[in-house]
Order: structure tokens, then sequence, then C-alpha cells
């Protein structure tokens, strides 16, 4: 059978620096075929000429052996290529089926959009993913799992065959993330190709037919899925031996540091617990099931209405993030690019900002011990930047989400709160941020991870909290806990 | 170590390209300069050029103020308001023989402070937004100038007064050594202090700033202090200028103060921005009118020139 999609040598250089070298890939009909690489091994550039953004300096491209050349995304789009973006383009005030049908409404005479049939040629598509969603909604009632439904509706109607996805569970909840996975399936029994990125370990043995790996701009391998151990394929991603995937330690909690006693907020109901120090407390639970917001009730930016939180023993108020940092409360937001960082200023800027009065003489700035503070940390956390000076909104994910962690840690805080620490980052930075978090413990700090990646929570907490619809379900201990437990209490009672 | 082409969003400066844009920038300047000394036998002169520094010595303490605000994420639209407030505030206490010339000068600035806190509070506390808080007390500073000066210009001012905006000192007029001392101020504000870095945080990611414990309450509220502070002192100096505390001066200031910043390469959007850059923009300002002055080419095409001067350098900062 004839490839949908063949890639050959594709190579490609910005500015004399090679980004691609003679990568390819061959994509068969009704396949999903995994694209995995760390972040900057060239997997959004390949996808970006996949899509006609812009040409390749060398290699060939087929479309059902038919060689092609796009000079932007509309051709690539009328071969049956499209993207579903990680960060969705919609408009919020029209519905659903004026998404789908954006600049193709279909009409009647003189040029009336045909209402009636737009709806129902919509519904067909809807349904079509085996999905349910009303095509007269707003589209800014949908959730971002929904809204992603519809980007996909929206290709299968411009006829796409194959059909790129950008990490799309990246933002989305288990739940919707699991009828995203329906879908998929529902979609490669059709006949359709899908090409996906994502860095999540479980999401691609449960969905991958074959796996390619780029690593710094070259192909490494092409294999299928079942032929490839999950420790293989991190030793292929990384191009060296990682120890084993998660740090073991032993745990060894001390006394008690922090305690929460009946936080209510208008999302937190009752919320009580207790945190040790050289602790790792995992809290667990559905996005949107309030994990986030005792992070930000303890980070000072969330107040509680009722309840009262104990340091040492002793009842705090942390009435804005300021007082929390005082009170050596650390958090690593979930959404760096929202709380976390100030993108267009410098990474020494970015990583200094929290503890500024410490480096400074009283009210003036000293440029030259900031420079030191910021170089010490970026070698400290191997963060890959060209220099001290560069945008932090030009690296990668993971480095970006190490000068979130080096910025919060030069306050010297007691509790480190990570919220979603290894979204969006790839695994040699994953292992990285593991190891800082043992060696925190070890130092005697106590930690909250925040994570909607089970085998992570798994594997690093000693005590584990799951925590639907606001109140915490369960408290489960190391030993006891696993996946299907979790997701029992997260998902069910 | 491997460049990253791609990990490069747009509209976000990095000191590199910002070098490039000042250096275009000053290179721009300095070609007007040329140009100019060409076509005219009279403006490249030691006397033209105090000219031209006096000239724009008003407009540049204002944009200088408003850069403090517009590098926050805010506008100000009141300044020019504030100097006519000030003006008055200055001309009633400033009548021969009655006060010392420190009382004039420091109520002036009281006000103005007080206006920039006002804006400052509202804007923060009240959360709304800057555009419309201030344009409100562009009508209330006017507003109050008319009731103060009862609607009538306030003259019969004292010498020592008068001295502020016409007087030399060492030989060079006074209102350029107030502008180059605001100007080294605000340079050790912005850039050598903590709430100079601060504003830069705060107008780049005000959640960001807010979840790193910055204050960002009191950095706004003393970037907008600063800002009508500024004005203040404009509107003292203009006042001593013309020898007269006019209720109906400094109409649209604003608009040419922000002109200035917005030529010196200070985004709208807030975070980016610099004091030198504001600086080349208002001289930019001030060498093409006083050149189209020289030329003789008509002050309502100096208009048309000024506006297209501000499209071609927000264009050109989009291209780099």
């Amino acid at each position: 059978m004839i490839p949908i999609l063949q890639a050959n040598h594709i190579s490609k250089s910005f500015a004399g620096v090679p980004v691609l070298d003679k990568v390819g890939l061959t994509l068969e009909e009704g396949t999903i075929h995994a694209l995995m690489g760390e972040n900057g091994a060239g997997k959004s550039t390949f996808m970006n000429i996949l899509m006609g953004m812009f040409p390749p300096d060398s290699g060939e491209i087929l479309v059902k052996g038919q060689s092609v050349h796009f000079s932007n995304a509309r051709e690539a789009l009328r071969h049956g290529i499209a993207m579903i973006h990680q960060e969705l383009l919609v408009f919020p005030d029209l519905t659903v089926a004026e998404n789908i049908f954006m600049g193709r409404e279909p009409v009647k005479g003189l040029g009336w959009v045909n209402r009636k049939k737009m709806n129902q040629q919509a519904a067909a598509l809807i349904s079509q993913l085996e999905i349910d969603i009303p095509v007269t909604a707003k589209m800014k009632t949908l959730s971002i799992g929904e809204m992603q439904m519809v980007e996909i509706a929206k290709a299968l109607s411009n006829q796409a065959a194959i059909l790129i996805m950008d990490e799309p569970t990246s933002a989305i909840s288990q739940r919707e993330a699991e009828t995203l996975f329906k879908t998929m399936a529902a979609l490669k029994e059709q006949g359709k190709a899908i090409i996906y990125i994502s860095h999540k370990m479980d999401e691609i043995y449960r969905l991958a037919d074959t796996i390619t790996v780029l690593r710094d701009g070259k192909y490494v391998a092409t294999k299928p899925s079942k032929d490839l151990p999950m420790e293989e394929l991190i030793k292929l991603i990384v191009g060296r031996e990682l120890a084993s995937y998660f740090t073991k330690r032993p745990s060894s909690p001390g006394k008690i540091l922090l305690e929460m006693k009946n936080i209510c907020s208008p999302v937190l109901q009752d919320i009580s617990f207790q945190l040790h120090q050289g602790e790792i407390l995992g809290i667990a639970g559905l996005m949107g099931a309030g994990r986030t917001n005792i992070a930000n009730v303890l980070a000072g930016s969330e107040r509680p209405s009722s309840g009262e939180i104990l340091l040492k023993g002793k009842p705090i108020h942390i009435k804005d993030p300021k007082a929390a940092i005082r009170h050596g409360i650390g958090l690593v937001t979930e959404d760096r690019k929202q709380y976390g960082l100030v993108l267009g200023a410098s990474v020494r800027d970015n990583i200094t900002l929290a503890s500024l009065e410490k480096h400074g003489r009283g009210f003036f700035l000293d440029p030259k011990k900031e420079n030191e503070v910021a170089d010490g940390e970026i070698s400290r956390f191997r963060i890959k930047a060209v220099s001290r000076q560069q945008a932090v909104g030009r690296l990668s994910g993971g480095n970006q989400q190490k000068v979130v962690i080096a910025g919060m840690y030069l306050n010297d805080p007691d509790i480190i709160i990570l919220d979603e620490p290894t979204r969006g980052v790839d695994v040699g930075a994953k292992q990285e941020i593991y190891g800082f978090m043992a060696k925190l413990v070890e130092a005697g700090k106590a930690v909250i991870l925040i994570s909607s990646e089970l085998p992570e929570i798994l594997a690093l907490s000693d005590r584990i909290l799951v925590v639907r619809e606001g109140k915490i379900k369960a408290e489960l201990q190391r030993e006891e806990a696993s996946q299907e437990l979790i997701m029992h209490y997260a998902m069910i009672d | 170590m491997r460049i990253k082409i791609f990990d490069k969003p747009n509209g976000i400066g990095s000191n590199r390209y910002d070098y490039i844009r000042k250096f275009g920038m000053l290179a721009a300047f300095l070609l007007i300069c040329l140009l100019l000394s060409l076509a005219t036998p009279n403006f490249f002169s030691l006397q033209n050029m105090t000219i031209v520094l006096r000239q724009v010595s008003i407009n540049g303490i204002l944009a200088i103020g408003v850069t403090f605000v517009i590098i926050t994420g805010g506008i100000d639209l009141s300044l020019g308001s504030v100097v006519a407030l000030a003006g008055v505030v200055a001309a009633l206490f400033a009548h021969p023989g009655e006060y010392p010339l420190i009382v004039p000068i420091a109520l002036a600035l009281l006000v103005g402070a007080g206006i920039g806190g006002l804006n400052g509070l509202v804007i923060t506390k009240g959360r709304v937004a800057s555009f419309i808080v201030t344009l409100g007390m562009m009508t209330i500073a006017r507003g109050l100038a008319l009731v103060l000066s009862e609607g009538r210009p306030v003259t019969n001012l004292s010498d020592s007064f008068n001295a502020i905006g016409g007087g030399n000192f060492a030989g060079i007029p006074i209102p350029i050594l107030i502008f180059a001392l605001v100007i080294v101020v605000a340079i050790l504000l912005l850039n050598h202090t903590r709430i100079g870095r601060y504003m830069y945080a705060v107008g780049g990611n005000e959640k960001a700033a807010y979840a790193s414990g910055v204050r960002v309450n009191r950095v706004k509220s003393v970037a907008y202090v600063v800002c009508s502070a500024l004005a203040a002192l404009a509107g003292i100096v203009l006042a001593s200028r013309i020898n007269t505390g006019q209720p109906n001066a400094g109409v649209a200031y604003e608009l040419d103060a922000i002109a200035a910043v917005v030529i010196g390469g200070t985004s709208l959007a807030g975070g980016i921005g610099s004091i030198g850059g504001t600086v080349l923009g208002v001289l930019l300002i001030g060498v093409i009118n006083n050149g189209l002055d020289l030329l003789n080419i008509s002050s309502y095409y100096q208009q048309i020139i000024k506006g297209v001067i501000i499209i071609a350098a927000v264009l050109i900062d989009r291209k780099k």
C-alpha cells in the first residue's frame, strides 16, 4: 500500500544553522504515529514544513505517492493535511457551526448564509467524532477539550486525511483526554492518519502504532510502539542513559511544618491536611477539582473565606503573595506564561525578580551582584540560554520552567509548592526537576506536588491527597496508592 | 550551542534588537540634523541649538514622566491639564513680595503629586482603566485651574519666579538645566532602583509580578505620582516662562509627550522602553519643528509631518 504521507531527507537551516538534518517520516492510512523528542529536537520545524509554513532546503514530500510542494498552510490543507494547534484559534462569540464553517459558509441565493444546512452539516461532523456538542452553542461556553473537538471537526470538514496534533492533552482534563482518545480511535477506524506529538509516555503507548524519535534535528529511529520498551524510548530521546525515569528515595518525614484547618473558599470545602518536614505530599485530582486553589491559598493569591493555616503551630494570615514569600512559602505556578514569567524580560531579571531585595543595596540595585546570582542559578539549574540577557520568552518550555523554579528558590522557602512542574517539559528537564525535588526533601524542606501525571505523583509522593469538587476525598499512603485507586476517588467517589 | 530561531516570539525586544533600534533612531536623528545643517545656514549654531533645547524642555519633562506610566502598562491623559493647574497654583503664590520662592514651587508640585496619587488610587484600588481615569482627571484638573484662577490668567509674578523659565545659570537657560536634571534622576529611578525594575515587571506581566511578591498597586501608583509631579514641574516652568498662570495652557500637551515616548521606542503595551529613547524622541520632534521653522514651512505642514513620523517610527519598530 502506498503511504498517505512520506517525507524523505528533509533538511532545513536558518541563517546557516542546521535545524533539521535529513529527517524523514512515513505515515500509513489508519494509523497514529507519535513524533517524539526533547524540546528543541526539531519537531515543530518539521511539522511546520509539512504544513507548508516554509519550504525545506532539500528533501521531498510525497502525498499518496505524488511529490508535492506547499508554499502555505492552505495548500497543505488542499492536500488533506491539517494541524490542531496547541493554542486554539477560535471565535469565542460565534457558534460551534459558525466556527467550523468560518469563511466557507453554505449559502443560499443572494449570498445569505444557509443556517439550517450549516447546522446540519456541523452536527454530522460532530457526530462523526462520536461526541456530543450542540452546534448552536457559543464557542466561549465550551471547555478547552470541546474546542479542540470543534477544531478537529473543522479539519474534517476540509476533507483532511492527515491530522497533526501538537500536545493536545496539555491543557485539558483527564476526562476530556479520554474523550479525545476515543475520537482519535474513531478517526483511525475511518482511515485517517494522525501525527501525534506529546511528552506523556502513557498516552504514547496507549495510542501510537508507530513512534519516530528526533534528537538535535536528526532522525534517530522509527519503531512500532509494541517493540519499543519505555526505557529504550527514553534512551533514544535523550541519547544518554537515565538511571531511572523517577528518582526513588527513602521517605523520612519529620515534624509538622504546616497545617491547613477547615479551609473554605468559593471552590474549596473544608480542606484540612498536615505537611511534614522532609515530605513530598502529592495532590491528585481532575482539572478544576480545586488542586490549584489549595496552592493559591497557601501562596497568597486566593483568600479563603474561613478556616486557618498554621505554620509551625502558629496561625498565620497570608494576605498576598509577598506575605507568603515572607512566611517561607514558594509556589511554582501551573501556568508559567501567565503567572510565572515576564516573557519579554531577560533571564536574569526573571530569576531575581522575587528576591530582588536580597541582591541590592537598599533602594538601589546592584547589577554586579545580580549578575553573579543569575549566573549561579543558570549553571546550577543548567538553564540553556544564550546569555543571562536573553529574553526568557525565547527559551524552551523546560528551560523556562527552570527559570521559574530558580526564581522561587532564591527566597529560600521552607515549603515549596510545585503545580504541574513538568507540564510541557522535555524528559531531560523532567529528570532534573525530580532530582531537585529529591534534594529539597533531603534538606528538610516540605514539598507539595500537584500533578495530572499519575505515574509522577505515585513515584514521588510520600502521601497523596485526592481532591474532587473542592473536597479532599482520600488520603493515600505511598504503599497503598495506585493509578486505579486515585482515579477512582478523583472521578467517582 | 544550538541557536533556536523559532523560539522567538514576535513583538518582544531583546537587548540586541533594542540597540539596533536605538542606533537606527540615533542615526535618523543625526541624519536629519546633518540635512538641516546643509539646508539652512542657522541650524547648526550654538544659539539655535540652545533654542531647540529650551523649546523641547517642557515636552521633555512631560514625556519622561509619562514614560514611567507607559512602562507600567498604563497611560496618562491628564498631563496637559496638570500643567495648567500647577501653573495657576504656582502663580497664585508667586506675586512679588508675598511668599518665598519655595512656596509656589512646593505647592504646585504637591498638587501635581496629589493628582497623580488620586489617579493611581482609582486605577489600582478601583480597578478602572487608566485611560478612563486620566481622561476624567483631565477635565477635573482643567476645571480646578479655571476655578482657582476664576477663569482669568494670573499675572503680576515676582522676578525670581519668572527667572525659572526665562533666566540663565552659568550661561545656560534654566529650563534646559531642569530638563537635564530630570533626565538624570529618571534614569537613576528607572534603571538603578528596585521600584524601577518592578515597573518594567508590572508592565511586562502584572500577574507574574504580583505572584513574585511585587506590590503591584504601589508600584503603579508611584508611576502616576512621578508622572503628575513632573507635569506640575513642567507647569511651573511654563508659567514662569510666560510670566502668567494660564488656566488654558497645556491643552493637548499629553499627546505631544506620548508621541515622543512612542517615537522613542517605548511600547504602549508596557514592559519595554527607556528614558534614553524618550529623550531621543523629544529631540527628534524638536529638531524637526525647528528645522521646518527655519525652512519657512508653515506650522500646518509641521503637524502633518509630525504625524507621519509617529506612524513611521512605530512601523519601523514592527519591521525590525
